[in-house]
């Protein structure tokens, strides 16, 4: 139990760390971008940029998510976060969100449906199977039923899986788009060694992480799910603890990935950072020295014009930002409603006697939740990426 | 994923057959061998599935991952995509620059009321965004009266403030008073002087070589 309880209590805190950083970042930024004096500059700048790569993305896109869109049109997008005139109001969002969230839970309550009425009808058949002329009889029905509800529960979970992994892949095909976008941008507000160290990095580390999201933790967390129902089938034949040692490799390769993946980016970020404002205060230390009274004027114009390409870099990035969530969080919330409906089920049938069914449910929750976790990682850790790119512009120019 | 998935399947088979096995079964000591059995062989496909993966080549099977293989364009394209964008901020900035140096020239030489400065041309180094040179136009001849755009020239204002020009006429064979719209171009060699002796000490003050900063007349 204490291993569930750790996985439970990392994914509800990932999750927590999640919603509160986005929901900061949200909101905090945008109001103090409203410059209209640099709506032309930034116009301007978004005319000489290649966005075609990501608008064809955004218009390959599920129609659900394009209407949750602020604005479809990439280019008009950026535009609108870096002069102000879109605003996202995080109470707007989560309002969004909560809706999603009951509609879906109205969805699938005939998912609900069918499960409470399996498990009421293998109570039944448990309490009456000394009324058949033989016990095994009723065991047999009884074993029948359950393994009619376990089929459509594995149903729906290798469903929720399977949703999982098209979002993840949608976010690295998302991803691999926008990130040449921020690199010829960092490029331009002079981050030359950085965009350097970063695109064999971040391109590689992306890839990786998403294949070994698909193909390793996800069917691994499947994997451990089937075998904990196994489990359910006979109290004599237990794998429970293979269930767990799956789950735990699992859950122990998403950690070690996601320390390594952030570690590796913060400090080639750093180092890369260092590197360009050095080039550039030797530059700027030599042309203030040789020519005395205006010899700042030069870099103090050069700064003022870099800073447009900035604003616009850290718009390109909130506009990443934002379609990573909004690619995240329908699905996300399609699993979290079916955890939901696994561990109501659970709940409800309780009462009625069948602790193994319940049992069942109740792992199979856990297991979604665990599916949820290593999406929204996924979705965390390339929105910190994102995080972490964009802000390496900013101290590139902050160290000028 | 393969093997794991295959023991999966087999240990999945190996239970439900168990319970099966176990429903037909008599109660008595039998369960307790059947029950035996059935764990050995879920041993069995554990152990045979471990031996299986120490067996193989393990790094035969892991993809070099490249940068090419991701999808990603080549740091080259990105590179020159940025630097081009980083030129236009450059020609940017140094179009300021210029303006507001010829701002500062022309502001300290017309603190001299003997020539006045009409224009002064900075050319800038690309390379490293030096002064190469100041061109210093001086307007030759007197020095123009405050609205001296209006001599000469007939212009009137009408009751909204707009300029109305005037048509001018043109008589053949009458003498013409060409005195007031020609300016003389040539300077005077006082100005001359005046001239050359500004544009050394805008050298001086700008830490450039004489011949660095020039001028003329017009």
């Amino acid at each position: 139990m204490s291993y569930k309880a750790t996985y439970h209590s990392r994914i509800w805190g990932s999750l927590l760390f999640l919603t509160l950083y986005i929901g900061l970042t949200l909101a905090m930024p945008l109001a103090a971008w409203a410059a209209p004096e640099s709506a032309g500059e930034v116009d301007e700048q978004v005319g000489k940029l290649d966005m075609g790569e990501v608008q064809r993305f955004v218009n390959r896109m599920d129609h659900d998510l394009q209407s949750a869109l602020p604005e479809t049109d990439f280019k008009a997008l950026v535009t609108g976060l870096a002069t102000g005139r879109i605003s996202m109001q995080p109470t707007e969002i989560f309002n969004q969100c909560i809706n999603y969230l009951f509609r879906e839970v109205v969805a699938n309550s005939a998912l609900l449906g069918k499960l409470v009425v399996l498990a009421v009808i293998c109570a039944v058949l448990t309490n009456i199977t000394g009324a058949f002329e033989k016990g095994t009889t009723g065991q047999l029905t009884h074993m029948v039923a359950y393994l009619v509800l376990i089929t459509i529960a594995v149903g729906s979970f290798g469903m929720a899986i399977q949703l999982g992994r098209e979002v993840v892949e949608h976010m690295v095909t998302f991803m691999q788009a926008l990130l040449p976008l921020l690199l010829t941008l960092l490029v331009a507000v002079g981050g030359i060694a950085s965009a350097a160290i970063f695109h064999p990095i971040i391109f590689i580390t992306i890839a990786a992480f998403g294949t070994i999201i698909n193909n390793v933790i996800l069917p691994l967390i499947f994997f451990a799910a089937v075998l904990e129902i196994v489990s359910g089938l006979s109290e004599h034949f237990q794998v429970s603890k293979l269930a767990g040692l799956l789950k735990t490799v699992a859950m122990s390769v998403m950690g070690l990935m996601s320390t390594i993946f952030l570690g590796v980016m913060a400090l080639q970020g750093v180092a890369g950072a260092v590197a360009d404002s050095l080039t550039f205060r030797t530059a700027k230390f030599a042309t203030n020295t040789f020519i005395p009274v205006v010899g700042g004027v030069f870099s103090d114009a050069l700064e003022a014009v870099i800073r447009s390409s900035l604003l616009m870099k850290n718009a390109v990035g909130i506009a990443g930002v934002l379609i990573i969530i909004m690619l995240l969080v329908v699905p996300l919330v399609k699993i979290v409603t079916i955890a939901f409906i696994y561990k109501l089920a659970g709940a409800v049938i309780q009462p009625v006697g069948e602790d193994k069914i319940s049992n069942c449910l109740n792992t199979l929750g856990g297991s979604l939740l665990t599916v949820f976790g290593a999406v929204a990682m996924v979705g965390l850790l390339f929105f910190f990426s994102l995080a972490i790119v964009v802000g390496l512009g900013n101290i590139t120019v902050m160290l000028h | 994923m393969d093997v794991l998935r295959e023991l999966i399947q087999t240990i999945i088979v190996i239970v439900v057959l168990a319970v099966l096995v176990e429903m037909l079964l008599p109660n008595g000591d039998m369960r307790r061998y059947v029950k035996m059995v059935i764990g050995l062989l879920i041993i069995m496909a554990v152990l045979q599935a471990a031996a299986g993966v120490v067996n193989s080549q393990f790094m035969q099977e892991v993809p070099a991952v490249t940068v090419s293989d991701t999808g990603a364009p080549p740091l080259e394209d990105i590179m020159a995509a940025g630097e081009e964008l980083s030129a236009i901020n450059r020609d940017k900035a140094e179009q300021q620059y210029c303006e507001g140096l010829s701002g500062q020239v022309l502001a300290l030489v017309n603190m001299n009321s003997e020539v006045q400065a009409v224009d002064a041309r900075v050319n800038v180094d690309r390379e490293n965004s030096d002064i190469k040179e100041i061109t210093i136009v001086f307007l030759a001849g007197d020095k123009e009266p405050a609205g001296g755009a209006k001599e000469g020239l007939n212009f009137t204002d009408n009751e909204s403030g707009a300029l109305d020009v005037q048509p001018v006429v043109v008589e053949l064979g009458e003498k013409t008073d060409v005195h007031e719209f020609s300016r003389v171009n040539e300077a005077t060699p006082e100005q001359k002087k005046i001239a050359a002796e500004l544009t050394g000490v805008i050298a001086e003050f700008y830490n450039l070589k004489p011949d660095q900063v020039k001028y003329e007349f017009q």
